[in-house]
């Protein structure tokens, strides 16, 4: 009996003591959270930034995932965020800047190598563009447009586009012949009319980057769209980056981050902007780092499989969020109308 | 004093359910109304927007085909392990489809597509034998979500209702048949309706579950079909309107618990109509 109450007090004093380490380590960082996406785009994260940055700073990085902007905003609401840095899709980050979920970045402190304007934000940076391109089954007629994409009669075969009005209105646009830098602000009647002619041939709606991927392999659909480092290397599947839509996937500091893990992140921020780090992510998954010195570093015969290398960026569209943001609410009511029918 | 013990062992898991299940409740429940200037405006918008009234329509319809199919073939496939004469046969298929709870529905769900997709084996086949010409459309569409959800609800039928059987007074169905009465009269008019609570019981049970479904839907649906769930994702991960998936949610809350007092009812009648009818 005695034993037990000494045992407990033992406990007591021994907890104690290790909530007054962790207060007197506050000012001493040892370790800082990251949540990203998961799968290899997360092991290419762990590769090509946090090991490197692990080495050369002593602080630990503890990864979790998927990322949600559901999380950020309900971390955010409860006033006590507990990962220190975000991935942010550029549709995440429009909406978090509207409603203040993110810490603004000093970017002297991050002091980052030369990397493209568009990847420097005020409250967030840019890290790794994607594309989310056109493909196809390998025996199936190439289409080279959007257009084409909707031509049912010269291109027959089920077809599956992502469930997210922000990427299929614009492309709905430029296959009804709008130029794509003429896109916004988007012409909404327009783009429903557009997709009206392309409903019944669409088996998928898909909401994740690999179960796109999969119905093309699988030969679910002959036509679809996809992320291309989804499909890179697989031999049934063709696409091309033309009128693809290259999308920049960006690193943010949920409001509320003590400023000494503000600073920790800032330094790892660092990391993600040195060539040589982005060329190590870019062998496990063809996406494009931010970089501007990227051509320095990667193979010449590799070039022209990278979104933003070799021309690539040049024939693709981008995503104008903040004009998104003005139509989002009505797009989003006007589209689940659209997939029942209405 | 004998009281207060009882309180005591039953404290630790009151405090649980409402801290870990009613509070947030409320607090969905006050965000839907979380809009000083005007209180209900979200509701508004609900109910001014038909496109979310028929996402909520299309659910229970949903939901209430597999409660029937599941409470159908549960039905069956229970009451064929208890007529098992062999107890280690009775072992195995309870174990079979017990054991399905212990794989993630995320690969029960993509399996069916391995089965059930144009290029699947179902499709392979019929094209094979030339059945068919053309492969059936079997996966996304409401078809493909009511496969889906029955076989991933199944179980939450058969258990419950196979305890119910096998608990039942083979006394009963004895001396029914000793007074003469045919297999098919004593399953009718004893078995069935002294099993008929843990059917109805395990029914409600997965037509609730199914209204809160969001991976079956959403990959076997191809998210051509929306339901309630998936509708929510967007709100919150999407378009960041929480105050509208609150009333959306609080909508559909309230629907539910009104049905479930209506079966009550339904309930309550039968059983007591079975009283007076043994008195």
């Amino acid at each position: 009996m005695f034993d037990a109450i000494r045992l407990q007090a033992l406990g007591v004093a021994s907890a104690l003591i290790s909530a007054s380490a962790t207060m007197a380590g506050a000012q001493d960082v040892t370790e800082i959270r990251l949540m990203e996406m998961g799968g290899i785009s997360g092991e290419a994260v762990q590769a090509a930034y946090i090991d490197p940055f692990e080495r050369k700073t002593g602080i630990k990085i503890v990864r979790e995932n998927p990322a949600s902007l559901g999380k950020i905003k309900a971390m955010v609401e409860s006033g006590n965020p507990t990962v220190d840095m975000m991935l942010l899709t550029d549709g995440w980050l429009a909406q978090a800047k509207v409603e203040g979920l993110l810490e603004p970045l000093d970017w002297e402190a991050i002091d980052p190598a030369p990397i493209l304007p568009g990847a420097r934000d005020d409250y967030a940076i840019g890290w790794s563009y994607a594309s989310a391109v056109m493909a196809w089954d390998s025996e199936a007629k190439a289409p080279e447009t959007w257009a084409d994409f909707w031509n049912l009669a010269d291109f027959p075969g089920k077809r599956s586009l992502p469930d997210d009005p922000s990427i299929v209105l614009p492309i709905a646009l430029l296959a009804d012949g709008v130029p794509k830098d003429a896109l916004y602000p988007l012409d909404l009647d327009r783009a429903f009319n557009k997709l009206k002619e392309i409903r019944p041939a669409i088996s998928v709606w898909w909401t994740s980057a690999g179960q796109s991927a999969q119905l093309l392999i699988d030969k679910e659909v002959t036509y679809g769209m996809t992320y291309n480092g989804r499909v890179y290397g697989k031999p049934n599947v063709n696409y091309t980056f033309n009128e693809g839509y290259l999308v920049l996937s960006w690193w943010g500091v949920p409001k509320g981050t003590p400023p000494e893990r503000q600073a920790a992140a800032m330094k790892f921020f660092h990391e993600t902007t040195l060539p040589e780090n982005e060329a190590v992510a870019m062998q496990m998954i063809p996406y494009s780092g931010a970089s501007a010195q990227l051509d320095g570093v990667i193979p010449q015969d590799k070039l022209a499989d990278f979104p933003t290398t070799a021309g690539n960026a040049e024939i693709q569209w981008t995503a104008n969020r903040e004009a998104w943001q003005q139509v989002a609410a009505e797009a989003e009511k006007r589209w689940q109308q659209f997939k029942l029918g209405l | 004093m004998k009281q207060a013990g009882r309180w005591g062992y039953l404290l630790p898991l009151l405090c649980f359910v409402v801290f870990a299940f009613d509070l947030p409740v409320l607090r969905m429940l006050l965000v839907s109304v979380d809009n000083p200037a005007d209180r209900l405006s979200a509701f508004r918008e609900l109910f001014a927007t038909p496109v979310y009234l028929r996402v909520v329509v299309i659910t229970f319809k949903i939901a209430f085909a597999t409660a029937v199919l599941c409470g159908l073939f549960g039905y069956i496939l229970a009451y064929w392990i208890y007529t098992m004469q062999s107890a280690r046969w009775r072992i195995f298929f309870l174990g079979t489809v017990g054991m399905t709870f212990w794989i993630s529905i995320l690969a029960r769900t993509y399996a069916w597509i391995v089965i059930l997709g144009n290029n699947g084996l179902i499709n392979r086949t019929l094209l094979e034998l030339n059945i068919v010409n053309a492969p059936v459309s079997l996966i996304y569409n409401e078809v493909g979500i009511l496969i889906g959800t029955v076989n991933v609800l199944l179980p939450i039928v058969v258990l419950p209702l196979y305890a119910a059987m096998s608990g039942l007074d083979n006394r009963l169905l004895a001396a029914a048949r000793s007074l003469g009465a045919s297999e098919l009269r004593v399953f009718w008019q004893i078995f069935f309706p002294l099993t008929l609570p843990a059917l109805a019981a395990g029914s409600m049970l997965v037509f609730i579950l199914t209204l809160g479904f969001f991976v079956t839907p959403a990959i076997l649906g191809g998210n051509r079909v929306p339901m309630v769930a998936t509708v929510l994702d967007s709100f919150i991960n999407v378009i960041s309107e929480w105050q509208l998936a609150a009333a959306l949610s609080s909508t559909l809350l309230l629907i539910t618990v009104l049905l479930y007092f209506f079966y009550k009812k339904l309930l309550g009648m039968s059983s007591s109509q079975q009283k007076e009818a043994n008195t």
